[in-house]
């Protein structure tokens, strides 16, 4: 109800965003706590870098992992650009 | 990065990582080898809400948290309006300290100081150092160092327009 009085009294934003924020809040601190999905992603950055660095060198920001959460299905996308094949290859064993 | 926090660690008192704005992969690597952490708020609802996301990566993603040690955090308040917080269109100190419950380093207020010392490339600390928004961060530095300075909210020296505006808001 704060949100109606809050329209028809003084106008005021700030309640409104703190409504807003708490509920925002609840539901992600819910989400983070079975698993962050930012941390998750770190995680298959950190070792498909691993596996590509085994076999070609590529630089950091040339690997991008993105998720895309759907409620019917959830996308993974990894993007990874390689230098020409011309170019250095990890001489590695 | 592990190495070289460990070599600056032996010749400095303090090592600041700045970290980048949001909650993204910058902002992990600067937070991961911290002892303690500033996070750095605006009264808004999108950057309250990274800072959740980032109070709760300090806890969990951290060398120090793996190692099951407690992280000191500190809030920072930045760009703050005492103005609009008063007529209730900003997210008051309360508001914010209430909704991320981690103590407050200090109070920085919404100063045009700050974009003149940018323009200039300098810390507002150095090229206005008599700002208000100088005066809140050296006191916030100083209570970061342990010394025990009262927090008060920013207030601008008001001309009479201001009074009466702000009269008539109230
Ligand atoms: N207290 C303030 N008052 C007015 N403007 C500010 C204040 N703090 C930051 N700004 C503006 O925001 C810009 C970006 O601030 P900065 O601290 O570099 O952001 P970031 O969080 O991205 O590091 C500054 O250049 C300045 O224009």
């Amino acid at each position: 109800m704060s949100f109606l009085s809050n329209l028809f009294n003084k106008r005021s934003s700030a309640p409104i965003a703190r409504d807003r924020l708490q509920i925002l809040l609840a539901h992600e601190r819910m989400s983070v706590d079975g698993g962050n999905q930012d941390d998750l992603l770190a995680k298959l950055h950190r070792e498909i870098m691993e596996v590509i660095k085994r076999h070609i060198s590529v630089d950091q920001d040339k690997v991008q992992i993105k998720m895309d959460r759907g409620a019917q299905c959830s996308v993974l996308e990894i993007d990874v650009e390689v230098p020409g094949l011309t170019d250095r290859v990890a001489k590695k064993d | 990065m592990a190495k070289i926090i460990e070599q600056l660690r032996e010749k400095f008192d303090w090592v600041i990582c700045d970290s980048p704005a949001g909650i993204e992969r910058g902002a992990q690597m600067a937070m991961h080898h911290a002892d303690m952490a500033v996070i750095v708020t605006n009264p808004e609802v999108s950057s309250v809400r990274d800072s959740d996301r980032i109070i709760g990566m300090l806890d969990s993603t951290t060398e120090k948290a793996r190692a099951g040690e407690k992280m000191p955090k500190h809030l920072l308040l930045t760009r703050y309006d005492p103005q609009r917080a008063a007529s209730g269109d900003m997210l008051g100190t309360d508001d914010v300290l209430e909704i991320l419950s981690i103590p407050l380093l200090g109070i920085v207020p919404e100063s045009p100081d700050v974009l003149k010392a940018s323009n200039l490339g300098a810390p507002v600390t150095i090229a206005e150092p008599n700002s208000a928004a100088a005066g809140a961060y050296m006191e916030a530095a100083r209570r970061l160092m342990g010394e025990d300075i009262k927090i008060t909210i920013p207030t601008e020296r008001r001309g009479l327009l201001d009074w009466l505006f702000k009269w008539r808001a109230a």
